[in-house]
């Protein structure tokens, strides 16, 4: 008995060392083959709760369903999006930590902070899943009801129109930022901590004007609480298509959204990349995501990466600029 | 009638078994996550909403809900036992409790945590179900002005949260305040106090400082006792491990207050579940007839921010549900899943989904009697870790302290800084220093510089708009009159004595 024990073991353990070497191999050699073979970690660039976390924990079990292997939703608050950001940038280009992209973090942060990694240098766009576009809305005590009144009302009255934001250097403080100096207007910035106390004050009254998402404005619109006056993207909203958009009133070009994107580490091998868009395409097909999305007022959206690279490009432009120009800093 | 029809609708709805099934679901979750500091309800709910997005509206809702309300229960088991604050609410139930712990009276304290719970939460629902749509426009008169004027009253609670010395309750409140202020300015985006560090730039978050403060200085403090330590009495017997009648008794009027004040600061969407627990606890403190005996364990300074934490839910469902306004990190993830589940909150949800209000209501009804029957039985097993040594209860208070920490926020920086204020707990402790004052400051710090500079920007510099408004003139009012007071009683017994002294 003993002795057959003795023989047993080092037999047991060679096996074992076979197959680990075996193992290592197959995780540098076929990467690409095997990926993706354990959980992968989709980064959150928020605390949870929000847009952009519900739709990356609706989109999960989807992904674990196309790819065989659990995504694990990561969230990593704070910085404005950076410290996610820059987690994944420093990440092993192995595919397994994934970057769920919101606009702001990859066009406005490199204008707004000091970033220790490069959007362009170190992040490689693998898709883009949904677009949405604002609403700009107004307390139904202002006397204007299309875009031209309310410039005209603006414009005869500097200075005593309040916006409201969620906080410095958000999309909706921007969008307003940006509209200002397209329109010529001039409008005093109260920031919020968070778009709902925002909400709040304009429905209170205390500031008069905001761009708010869709999700949020239907129904006090619908409601007669507040009054959608255009929407801000580069086509009129299905959600909410009798509202002309800002672009169409006179000021082409004008387009202002949020969009959500996945990202890897720069490095990452093409093959693995590849499997990754497919995946991302298929994902926005399923029912639940797109109820999901749709819900939310976003629209699937999935330009090809050369396209997400460009439309970073021109929009981190238009965002630097203006950034100087309204002079707006955070360090 | 309407509102009888519309009740018994609702406990038809939420009496269905797979409904009380989720309620109970939901309550059991909420009570965990309660107990366990760091994790939150806010990021329970949210991992949750995937789950709920199959499910009908109204089931959904009463779950969510369930872990919302039910996770202000657990949270003041560890404040109690541990002197760790489950959730921010439950900082103002250490004060009291954890000194009832150390008297022998913790089965007490947490069974009157519980009833407080239950009086508050239900009379929150009643409040809910009854007073949503005219507290609506009250909500909506809250504007920056007023929301200062609630912070200064928040602020003139310091009189009564100070110990022996008043200096040292506002050198303590005003470090509170520095903490408060640092991070990225809201207005100019300078950024303050944050040392050239890019952690520091969101400031320095709540929770760390609390826990630090109090639990890791409490085991400091401890720790140099050694030897002379002795274990905390642990009554054995059910009888002994629930409030007695005398107890009871006393905290007849903190069950009113708890539930009254919490509700309607839960109503204002910009104030929040720990203000709430701070006013109602020094309401009761400036009404008791024994102030003095206030932070050494009185089961009033349990009952009164504990049943106000709990009442303040049901407050602040009313905003969400009928403007679609979020009050605090957890509200707006219930509205994220509103959006999810296409309702959209706003002044006709009540109408258009009377269902889902009603069940939402009853459910509330149903899941207080549950976490009551849950909780009491748990008060036994709970008071028993009291029984454990030092050298195993201060490591684990260590212990849940770091993961708790880490799992909020997965900072590293974060666990330095819950050490650092540890430190400071522990100085504050051997000093003397009062330690709410310092919460105190920190938690209105923020929301009150902001109040106060969105009104200047609403009045263009005029600072009569801080008075010239008639609820923020009432506010400032009562928070002179808080802070005078004492002076006026000084005076008196000087004067008292100034006449003994010459007769």
């Amino acid at each position: 008995m003993s002795r057959s024990k003795i023989r047993f073991y080092p037999y047991v353990l060679n096996v074992v060392v076979i197959l680990f070497t075996i193992l290592l191999f197959c995780d540098h050699g076929f990467s690409a083959d095997f990926y993706p073979n354990r959980s992968v970690r989709l980064l959150v660039p928020f605390s949870p709760g929000g847009g952009v976390d519900a739709l990356a924990r609706i989109m999960a079990p989807r992904l674990l369903e196309l790819t065989g292997v659990v995504w694990v939703v990561d969230n990593r608050g704070g910085a404005g999006g950076n410290i996610a950001a820059e987690t994944v940038a420093r990440a092993a280009p192995d595919g397994y930590t994934v970057l769920m992209g919101f606009n702001t973090i990859l066009t406005v942060n490199p204008g707004l902070y000091k970033l220790n990694y490069s959007v362009e240098n170190d992040l490689l766009p693998v898709s883009m899943l949904a677009h949405a576009q604002y609403i700009l809305v107004v307390h139904p005590s202002v006397p204007a009801t299309s875009l031209k009144d309310f410039i005209a009302l603006a414009k005869s009255k500097p200075g005593q129109l309040n916006y409201a934001s969620a906080g410095i250097g958000t999309a909706v403080h921007l969008a307003a930022e940006l509209f200002k100096s397209r329109a010529g207007i001039d409008m005093v910035h109260l920031a919020y901590k968070g778009g709902g106390p925002a909400a709040a004050a304009v429905l209170a009254g205390e500031a008069q004007v905001i761009f708010a998402s869709v999700a949020s404005s239907v129904a006090q619109i619908k409601q007669g609480k507040l009054k959608g006056l255009a929407t801000t993207g580069s086509q009129r909203s299905k959600v909410m298509p009798e509202l002309p958009t800002v672009a169409e009133s006179g000021y082409p070009g004008f387009d202002v959204g949020s969009w959500y994107a996945l990202f890897l580490p720069a490095k990452t091998p093409s093959p693995i990349l590849h499997k990754l868009q497919t995946a991302a395409h298929k994902v926005v097909a399923f029912d639940d995501v797109q109820l999901a999305m749709s819900r939310q007022g976003l629209e699937v959206d999935v330009s090809n990466a050369q396209r997400l690279r460009d439309k970073i490009k021109s929009e981190t432009k238009v965002w630097t600029e203006l950034i100087k120009s309204a002079d707006i800093k955070l360090q | 009638m309407e509102i009888l029809s519309g009740l018994f609708n609702g406990f038809s709805i939420a009496l269905q078994p797979l409904n009380l099934l989720w309620c109970f679901a939901g309550v059991f979750l909420g009570t965990v996550v309660g107990i366990m500091p760091g994790l939150g309800p806010a990021a329970t709910i949210a991992m949750l909403l995937p789950l709920t997005f199959g499910m009908p509206p109204t089931s959904g809702l009463i779950m969510l809900a369930g872990i919302y309300y039910g996770a202000k229960y657990g949270g003041s088991t560890t404040a109690i036992l541990l002197n760790v604050p489950g959730e921010s609410a439950s900082v103002v139930t250490c004060l009291d409790g954890y000194q009832m712990a150390r008297n022998g009276r913790a089965g007490a304290a947490l069974g009157i945590a519980a009833i407080s719970s239950f009086v508050a939460g239900t009379v929150g629902v009643l409040g809910l179900m009854l007073l949503a749509p005219p507290l609506a426009k009250i909500a909506l008169s809250f504007s920056s002005p007023e929301y200062f004027a609630l912070m200064i009253l928040g602020l003139a609670m310091v009189v009564l949260l100070a110990g022996d010395s008043m200096i040292k309750a506002l050198l303590a409140m005003l470090f509170g305040l520095w903490i408060a202020s640092m991070g990225i300015d809201l207005f100019t985006d300078a950024s303050r106090f944050t040392f050239g560090s890019a952690e520091l730039l969101d400031g320095i978050d709540f929770v760390v400082v609390a826990i630090g403060i109090f639990a890791l200085g409490e085991v400091f403090a401890n720790m140099e006792m050694q030897g002379g330590a002795s274990l905390l009495p642990v009554p054995k017997g059910m009888r002994e491990l629930l409030p007695t009648m005398a107890e009871l008794k006393a905290c007849r009027f903190a069950f009113f207050n708890g539930s009254v004040v919490g509700f309607i600061i839960g109503v204002l969407p910009g104030a929040g579940s720990t203000i709430a627990s701070f006013i109602s606890y020094g309401l009761e403190k400036a009404v008791s007839k024994h102030p003095e005996k206030f932070g050494t364990g009185v089961p009033e300074g349990v009952a009164a921010p504990e049943g106000a934490n709990n009442s303040e839910t049901g407050g602040a469902l009313v905003p969400l549900l009928t403007l679609g306004i979020p009050g605090s990190g957890t509200t707006a993830i219930l509205l994220a899943a509103f959006v999810l589940w296409g309702l959209r909150p706003g002044p006709l949800m009540i109408q258009d989904n009377p269902e889902l209000f009603w069940g939402l209501v009853a459910s509330m009804y149903v899941g207080n009697v549950m976490l009551l029957i849950l909780n009491l039985p748990l008060i036994p097993l709970f008071a028993q870790i009291l029984k454990l040594r030092e050298y195993i209860l201060y490591p684990i208070i260590f212990g849940i302290s770091i993961v708790g920490i880490y799992t909020s926020s997965s900072s590293f920086f974060d666990c330095w800084m819950l050490s650092l204020f540890g430190l400071l707990g522990y100085l504050m402790r051997r000093l003397d220093y009062p330690t709410a004052p310092l919460i105190l400051g920190l938690v209105l710090g923020d929301s009150m510089e902001r109040a106060l500079r969105q009104s200047l920007m609403m009045s263009q510099g005029d600072l009569s708009i801080l008075y010239h408004r008639p609820i923020a003139a009432t506010l400032l009012f009562i928070s002179l009159l808080l802070v005078c007071l004492p002076l006026f009683r000084n005076f008196n017994q000087w004067r008292i004595r100034a006449i003994e002294d010459n007769g």
